[in-house]
């Protein structure tokens, strides 16, 4: 009676060793998840050609910056920023400068290029230099995150 | 394996010892692997922030509707972007902030309070009787901009709980908390499930909805079809509560006790 017992539970437990953990993987697998915003340039024109691009051009961060051009003779330059890493300030905004801001403060010439998001497309307000500085600016922490120093552009 | 234990024996069999020597050593490795999946295969927290106990300035023009908000005078030349951006205001704990900004809709003033934040939404959790009326010129009146019907899939989560002070703030471990919070008067929050939309929810003609409106559907998937809005760089959904249903597949509503009994 006990031995024939004993292989019953033998084959159980070995069964369940298997079974129990690919439940657990199978359920692991199985859940929502709970997804992060994720870059995308879509909003790029279509007839959009890249005309310089970088990942080394932010003093603080890695941010690969891409500056765009329409391919209809248009001297219009959009911009699409990817941090590597998520940029989270509260209220995080993208200037365009032609000055560099000095220490926490933005200069009056400062022009609004929007809020900041990941992927989002952003139009450059170029001057005749076609140059100046990206700026990356917290009004709730009134504190300038990065700067970028960006020679002319063609 | 035909050695049989016997248990007031001294020692076991040497075949079964050597082979339960195996197993043990066997399912401790197993045991180990499981835990580093387990902990490899966590879900990572989201990247919000509540600054508790770090109280900050904050000068702007009060709006109470449809949700207590802050507008915050952008610094620079705005062009053609918004010239204000909008930080939601609640109170502490679970509470909203209609009572604290009553009697200043409208004005300038300087507040005191903790910054909530994540992927580029803000809010500010007042400092009570911090509020301090300016004698400046307040915020125009933002303009609103009817983007049409649209149907979205995601979850309404309060907006306090999910902006930073909770962690995880979504989904079903944080929906009670979510329910309480939305009673206590937090804005609702209607995040698509591909996490890059946020919109706030408001009735049909644009205003606040009731604290209890949604909570039976909070922290759960669902499909909602509504009106959307722009108000600055803020998205309304203007959506009708009581036409809301579950999603296919999800717990209904229980029967009354009494229906049960019978």
């Amino acid at each position: 009676m006990i031995q024939p017992l004993r292989v019953v539970h033998r084959r159980a437990f070995v069964t369940l060793t298997l079974v129990l953990p690919a439940i657990l993987l199978i359920g692991l697998g199985a859940r929502h998840s709970h997804s992060s915003p994720t870059a995308s340039a879509a909003d790029v024109p279509a007839t959009a050609y890249v005309v310089r691009e970088s990942s080394n051009l932010w003093q603080r961060h890695s941010i690969h910056t891409k500056f765009y051009r329409r391919s209809d003779g248009s001297q219009d330059i959009y911009l699409v920023l990817q941090p590597a890493q998520s940029l989270n300030e509260p209220d995080l905004l993208l200037y365009w400068d032609a000055n560099a801001p000095q220490g926490n403060v933005l200069s009056g010439e400062a022009q609004l290029l929007g809020a900041f998001s990941t992927g989002k497309v952003f139009h450059l307000p170029l001057n005749e230099k076609r140059a100046g500085y990206l700026v990356l600016f917290s009004p709730a922490h009134q504190t300038v995150l990065d700067t970028a120093a960006v020679e002319k552009l063609p | 394996m035909n050695d049989f234990y016997i248990g007031y024996l001294p020692k076991a069999p040497e075949g079964l010892a050597r082979f339960l020597r195996r197993v043990i050593a066997a399912l401790g490795v197993l045991a180990i692997s499981i835990a580093l999946l387990l902990v490899m295969k966590q879900m990572r927290f989201a990247n919000s922030i509540f600054e508790y106990g770090k109280v900050r300035g904050f000068e702007g023009t009060i709006a109470t509707a449809p949700y207590p908000s802050l507008l915050v005078e952008r610094p620079g030349m705005a062009g053609p972007q918004s010239k204000y951006s909008r930080y939601l205001l609640v109170a502490p704990g679970k509470h909203g902030a209609d009572e604290l900004v009553a009697g200043f809709d409208g004005k300038k003033v300087r507040v005191q309070g903790q910054l909530i934040y994540r992927e580029g939404g803000t809010m500010v959790e007042i400092t009570p009787g911090s509020i301090t009326p300016l004698d400046t010129v307040p915020a125009d009146r933002e303009s609103t901009r009817d983007l049409g019907a649209v149907t979205v899939t995601g979850e309404i989560v309060d907006s306090k709980c999910y902006l930073g002070v909770m962690n995880p703030g979504q989904g079903k471990v944080h929906r009670d908390c979510a329910a309480r919070c939305l009673s206590g008067g937090v804005p609702p929050l209607f995040v698509t499930s591909n996490g890059v939309d946020q919109f706030l929810l408001v009735d049909p003609e644009g205003h606040a909805l009731g604290h209890d409106a949604l909570r039976e559907f909070v922290a759960e998937p669902i499909t909602i079809h509504g009106e959307l809005l722009q108000r600055g760089e803020s998205r309304l959904l203007m959506i009708n509560a009581s036409a809301l249903t579950h999603m296919a597949g999800r717990i209904q509503k229980a029967p009354p006790l009494a229906e049960r009994h019978e």
